[in-house]
């Protein structure tokens, strides 16, 4: 992966994670990176330049990042609305996830940062693949991952191949029928 | 989104990062992440002297508030620096420092759904992150495991204690 000709705008308010975070991203080649300790900063500079990828606090000095996310969603100018996001959260700013996640950002990484979930987050990111919702009550990309079956050669079975899984065609069950299921009973020899 | 859309549209939208990460160039995957991780290690020292920092302002702020209470402001601050100590001491793989980090976060939840805030507890917490601080002799997993115990009981005492009405 050629990182170098990336702009990454991160906006965090702690000193120690954005130099950690620095140092992750230029080591994968990353050297464009703005530094912004603000949500109000971060949106100035979205509205003037345009970015291919984004890293927000959880919890910023003036707003939280899922309002920063919803922002750039639908109010910043095109391309920057549907940049990759990624949203960082911290053990006390857990409650964040979901916050974040429903507001449109495309991954919640908790810290500590573990260079290897980053990088996968970033290519993954890159793949393009995923498709991008808008509605009234949501706008980012689209929350459910398709169940492909087993990678190609890596099945245990000739069949196993790698395939698109169809609509459910019947109900779920029930939460009885599956404590009926498991429930242990005795067999009778009759 | 145009103000009072109401059907859902769905498309691939423009990825520019596919393109410039797709150039030729660049590192592999695994020689990104041995780059990277050397990185953290380069930031090794500077790290620990904000850890320390960080457990010398929890034990001052609560310590000036021994027998007296803490606001909600003075727990949140708490709390920030208990996330630096868990982020700092995650990354560089100090167990009990990062588990006494935890055990503090986890207690200012429980404390600040009551007023007044006691700071007894986090003092105690204060102390034991003193005692797990990089700059301090190791101790022994058995007592590590018994200071981390004690701070389990201190928080179970407040996570029992019933929300105080606004």
């Amino acid at each position: 992966m050629n990182f170098s000709g990336v702009t990454a705008l991160v906006a965090e308010s702690d000193t120690h994670s954005v130099n950690l975070l620095g140092e992750i991203l230029r080591r994968f080649g990353l050297d464009r990176q703005i530094p912004v300790d603000s949500g109000s900063d971060a949106k100035a500079y979205l509205e003037r330049a345009v970015v291919e990828m984004c890293f927000f606090e959880a919890s910023l000095r003036d707003m939280e990042g899922a309002e920063l996310v919803r922002w750039v969603r639908r109010s910043a100018p095109e391309p920057v609305r549907f940049v990759p996001i990624i949203v960082l959260t911290s053990y006390s700013q857990f409650d964040a996830v979901v916050a974040a996640r429903d507001a449109g950002a495309n991954f919640v990484v908790c810290k500590p940062i573990s260079p290897q979930i980053l990088y996968d987050r970033l290519t993954w990111s890159a793949q393009g693949t995923r498709r991008f919702i808008e509605a009234d009550n949501y706008v980012g990309p689209d929350r459910r991952f398709r169940q492909l079956g087993p990678p190609d050669g890596l099945g245990r079975r000739s069949t196993d191949l790698s395939q698109e899984v169809g609509e459910q065609s019947t109900p779920n069950m029930s939460q009885d029928e599956i404590d009926a299921l498991m429930r242990p009973t005795k067999l009778v020899n009759v | 989104m145009k103000a009072g859309t109401k059907k859902a549209s769905s498309f691939l939208p423009p990825n520019a990062l596919k393109a410039l990460l797709s150039r030729p160039g660049g590192k592999t995957r695994d020689e990104a992440i041995a780059a990277a991780l050397a990185g953290i290690e380069s930031l090794r020292s500077v790290s620990m002297e904000a850890v320390e920092r960080a457990v010398d302002a929890i034990e001052v702020a609560a310590r000036r508030n021994t027998h007296e209470t803490l606001s909600a402001d003075q727990l949140e601050q708490v709390a920030r620096d208990a996330d630096l100590i868990i982020t700092l001491a995650g990354t560089y793989g100090i167990a009990n420092l990062d588990a006494a980090g935890r055990s503090l976060c986890d207690l200012v939840r429980s404390l600040l759904k009551v007023a007044p805030c006691p700071a007894e507890p986090v003092v105690v917490h204060a102390r034991a992150l003193k005692l797990f601080a990089p700059s301090k002799p190791p101790i022994g997993n058995e007592q590590a495991q018994m200071v981390l115990q004690e701070l389990g009981k201190i928080r179970t005492h407040f996570d029992a204690m019933p929300p105080t009405a606004a």
